[in-house]
């Protein structure tokens, strides 16, 4: 489990509201309109007053990306995982892995690209493998810790290019279910290859169903002829 | 279950926006169980800008408890407090963070502050206990059935014993939560709930308003469990008080740590044995007494139910079963999924394998051995037609199971190691199912004469166990139309008004059961019309839409509303499970991995497979968490819930299910009664979870004889990793190797007085936290 950078600002102290409004104060000084991030490939720019005990996870609500849940707000339940990409301050290297976005604390995403449930694949657009596999198992039952356990998964397959059974079970350690005991998501999760990925990471197309191949015109003009027609 | 399209779509309660001037609630909450308010200063936490009010029961215009019908669970604490995490107050303000923090500087002195009871044993001592109501006669007094004391006058031989059984949080994924919106003429209410009817009852109550002004409505919940049937009621009833008096939306989603310390949970039961039996092993008398603790108060104890279970298939003639009612200074504990029965059932498994211990017989064949014939009486349950586990399961699960060849390799097994030990135990389960009368729901049936399709709406909750996508299936089958055609809507309090409850297993069964009904008989009224129109015309060809059409025009009514009358009940069914399972354990750290489960279960003629599998491997994995994992503690100086977060609460996770887990629903059981020949799956494989505390019996049974110890061991749940390394009695003089190859257990390593192997693991005397048993 990773270990939470804001937990103090849920101390009991009388003191813990005015620090944030004084370290917010200066943290505007020093960070004023520097924080940027995307998010599912939309661009933002934080807004230099929001204190420093914000979360990802609270912005995310806040742009009304709601399928990314919260349990425990202690980074022990995965119901928040989202997958984030970012440059290794250390290598250089880009890293993309799955985070609880609930520990991940906004001041420090700058730079970070984000993907949520929602980026991953919707009505709209498609949906992704990960997705589709889940239901097809009957992975899901009430529902509410399916986005972390999809977007753990997608994390996965986007830090390796290949992955053990085990290493799906290891990886998902931290996602809790009190539904469905587990074994169909690991089921649907371990029969998911590569190669499905490769297929899968572009959305599916709105007119024929399948993976969009990048034969068709911009994905936008099939989206806007669809609904000229529907109109 | 929800559909793939809804993965990351599906909307919950904190998933909705929030409306302009949307205010959030945060609690303030007790930190002793036991004493007086002496004052209370929230001037910190208004100062904090963004912060509106603070809520107290002084707002409240109404009666303060969330608890409707008579019954009292204060929503704020005016003086007494009952235990610690209870609410004291509201801090409202514009956003949910700024709430959380500011509640927390509000300052409550106390007084009169007093150690709590955290235990039954300790409100045994001291006589906070009383007997609990005999549904049967009215009165509250033991339940009986044949002549008990002729019955150990017989008996050959006769064992005594005691098993504690610890709580459980529901741990619902998504917490309780309500939004309360005034509208023109009242309140829309959103919340958590698995019983909209009460959700309204205690907000009329509380504000003191009519219930016809207050709208609850439910799309989904995010598990319930029984979690969500009375105790999420807090929470909507201090969000009503807030924005009646704010005249504002607000909103109340508590976080984790609020959430396991604000409620009760499952009930910790102690369960006393006196039993009987002949030098087989059969039973001939047994008095049980179980004591449930109800927490502050009794309002939902479920120990006076267990007479019926506590005999699983057994055949008992004589039987004293006493139900007992404790009060602690606890959070008032609720129903959690098979709420008693699971406990119950464990009594009676700890038995058998006290029995079977005593005789050194095989306790599968102490289970065979007193399997209760068809006709014989019961108590508080009717005679079975057929005893299915003796008959068709256990034949099948041991084939399946491949049980007597991996007894034999358990043993070779346990032979060829010495600090690796294993253990294989099957645990049948009877599960008497008898629909109660007051489990009633409102169905509508909507058919659109624009296009055929239909939308369905009924007064039950979909949390998870897949209503909904039964009650569609249901619906589909009954009206002859595929099954995109049909919707399944929000549960609300104006079609689905008085509905009951969703649990117990009773909603799925009499939501199909009604929208049955209802869809026969609007079927009904469009074949007379496509009758009427064939006989105009014998040629005529009218797909679903054109008939539907055709009604429409012709002024037949398209919706159907059927009120699930408990008199209109289907009849009472049983149901049979059994599991067999295999644990392995490392003595030396008491560690252990489930190696393989083979599960049986009746489910009559399936409904959907893929749900009721699912609803059996939950239920089963749920159940190993109350038995192992799930451990609470108490500060026993203050009351303090000490397990109230992941970092110290734990629920099984992906890697703590077992290896390999099969799981088989009955062939060839079709149920004469119930909903189109199906049996309910939502909660009976928890009980039989109780397998994973015999087998692990087994495996440090195995330690202990070979160390020259075979005598009986409690075994109090939940066993936790160090438990189970307590149990095994391991002594430093056995860190010593072999004198030659092969020897496993030289004669000098035996423990050196078997008496000193603790019977009970007291983890934790002497430190400043207590175990909840």
């Amino acid at each position: 489990m990773t270990e939470g950078g804001i937990v103090h600002s849920f101390q009991p102290s009388a003191s813990a509201v005015n620090t944030d409004i004084q370290v917010s104060k200066i943290t505007e000084k020093i960070m004023a309109s520097s924080v940027k991030l995307t998010v599912n490939g939309q661009e933002y720019e934080v807004d230099p007053a929001t204190p420093p005990s914000t979360r990802l996870v609270d912005f995310l609500h806040e742009k009304n990306l709601s399928g990314t849940h919260v349990t425990c707000y202690q980074g022990g339940c995965g119901a928040c995982t989202v997958v984030a990409s970012f440059v290794d301050p250390d290598s250089g290297a880009k890293n993309t892995h799955s985070i609880n976005s609930c520990l991940a604390p906004l001041l420090g995403c700058n730079g970070w690209e984000i993907t949520t449930i929602e980026g991953l694949g919707n009505r709209h657009d498609g949906y992704h493998v990960i997705q589709e596999r889940l239901a097809e198992y009957s992975g899901t039952q009430c529902g509410y810790c399916s986005p972390g356990m999809v977007m753990n998964m997608y994390g996965l397959t986007q830090s390796s290019s290949s992955w053990t059974a085990s290493e799906v079970e290891q990886h998902l350690d931290g996602n809790l279910c009190r539904c469905t005991g587990y074994r169909p998501i690991l089921e649907a999760f371990k029969s998911i290859t590569a190669q499905d990925i490769e297929d899968s990471h572009l959305a599916r197309c709105p007119k024929t169903g399948q993976a969009c191949r990048g034969h068709c015109a911009k994905k936008e003009n099939a989206k806007v002829g669809q609904f000229v027609y529907l109109l | 279950m929800i559909l793939h399209t809804h993965i990351g779509e599906a909307v919950y309660l904190d998933d909705i926006p929030t409306l302009p001037g949307e205010l959030h609630g945060a609690f303030v909450q007790t930190k002793y169980a036991k004493a007086k308010l002496k004052s209370t200063d929230a001037s910190p936490a208004l100062a904090v800008p963004g912060v509106v009010a603070y809520i107290t029961a002084r707002d409240i215009p109404g009666r303060n408890t969330f608890y409707s019908g008579g019954g009292t669970d204060p929503v704020f604490v005016e003086e007494q407090v009952n235990y610690a995490g209870q609410a004291i107050g509201l801090v409202v303000a514009k956003d949910r963070e700024t709430a959380v923090r500011a509640a927390k500087l509000v300052t409550v002195e106390y007084e009169e502050i007093e150690k709590p009871t955290l235990t039954i044993d300790e409100a045994v001592k001291q006589g906070r206990e009383e007997l609990a109501v005999n549904f049967m006669t009215g009165k509250r007094e033991a339940q009986t059935l044949g002549d008990i004391e002729e019955g150990f006058k017989k008996a050959k031989n006769t064992l005594k014993g005691e098993l504690h059984q610890g709580s459980q949080f529901h741990l619902t994924m998504e917490a309780i939560a309500a939004r309360v919106v005034p509208i023109e003429d009242g309140y829309d209410v959103f919340s958590t709930t698995q019983w909209p009817t009460q959700t309204q009852s205690t907000v009329a109550e509380v504000l003191d308003i009519p219930a016809h002004s207050i709208n609850v409505s439910v799309r989904r919940i995010g598990g319930g469990y029984g979690g969500k049937i009375t105790r999420q009621h807090v929470v909507s009833s201090a969000a009503a008080v807030a924005s009646r008096k704010l005249r504002c939306p607000v909103r109340i989603v508590v976080d984790l740590n609020t959430h396991m310390s604000l409620v009760g949970w499952r009930e910790p039961y102690l369960s006393k044995y006196e039993v009987g039996f002949d030098d087989e092993g059969k039973f001939q008398a047994l008095k049980v007494e179980m004591y449930s603790d109800a927490g502050h108060v009794p309002n939902e104890s479920s120990v006076g139910f267990l007479g019926g279970p506590v005999q699983n298939g057994y055949h008992i003639p004589s039987l004293l079963f006493r139900p007992v009612i404790v009060r602690t200074d606890t959070a008032a504990n609720t129903w959690c999924r098979t709420p008693g029965t699971v406990e119950a059932l464990a009594t009676i498994e700890n038995i058998i394998e006290h029995i079977a211990n005593f005789l050194k017989k095989d306790p599968l064949e102490v289970r065979l051995l007193n399997m209760v014939e068809p006709e014989v009486p019961r108590l508080m349950a009717p005679p079975l037609e057929k005893n299915v586990i003796k008959d068709d399961i256990i034949p099948l699960l041991k084939q399946k199971a491949m049980y007597e060849q991996r007894k034999e390799e358990v043993e070779a097994f346990n032979k060829a190691n010495r600090w690796k030990k294993r253990g294989l135990s099957v645990v049948p389960l009877w599960y008497g199912y008898n629909y109660p009368s007051m489990f009633r729901y409102g169905i509508q049936v909507s058919i659109y004469e624009h296009d055929g399709t239909v939308a369905v709406t009924h007064g039950g909750i979909e949390m998870g166990q897949g209503i909904n996508t039964k009650v569609a299936q249901v619906a589909a089958h009954a009206l002859g139309i595929p099954i995109e055609k049909v919707i399944i809507k929000a549960s609300d309090t104006t079609v689905g008004a008085n509905s009951t409850v969703t649990g117990g297993s009773f909603g799925t069964d009499i939501c199909c059961h009604g929208t049955k009904v209802a869809c026969e008989a609007l079927r009904e009224r469009i074949d007379a019309i496509k009758g009427e129109e064939l006989k105009k015309d014998s040629e005529k060809e009218m797909s679903w839409e054109q008939l539907i059409k055709i009604c429409h025009l012709r002024d037949v009514d398209l919706c159907e509303r059927y009120w699930t009358a408990g008199k209109e009940h289907p009849q009472r069914y049983d149901i049979w499970a059994a599991c067999c399972l295999e644990v392995e354990i490392d003595v030396l750290t008491g560690q252990y991995l489930l190696r393989r489960a083979d599960i049986v279960e009746d489910c009559g003629k399936s409904m959907n497979p893929f749900v009721d599998i699912g609803q059996v491997e939950g239920a089963f994995i749920m159940g190993v968490g109350l038995y192992t994992s799930e451990l609470v503690k108490f500060d026993v100086e203050t009351g303090v819930k000490l397990s109230n977060g992941t970092w110290e609460y734990k629920p099984p996770t992906a890697l703590d299910i077992p290896v390999d887990m099969r799981v088989t629903l009955l062939p060839n059981a079709s149920n004469p009664y119930g909903v189109l020949n199906s049996k309910a799956t939502g909660e009976p494989a928890l009980c039989f979870s109780y397998v994973v505390v015999t087998a692990l019996r087994h495996a440090i049974a195995a330690f202990r004889a070979e160390n020259g110890n075979e005598d009986w061991f409690e075994m109090h749940t939940p066993l936790t990793v160090e438990k189970v390394q307590q149990l095994c009695g391991v002594r430093p003089e056995q860190f010593r190797l072999s004198k030659r190859d092969g020897e496993t257990c030289p004669e000098d390593f035996q423990m050196i007085d078997k008496d000193e192997v603790p019977a009970v693991a007291e983890s934790d005397e002497g430190s400043a936290s207590c175990s909840m048993n």
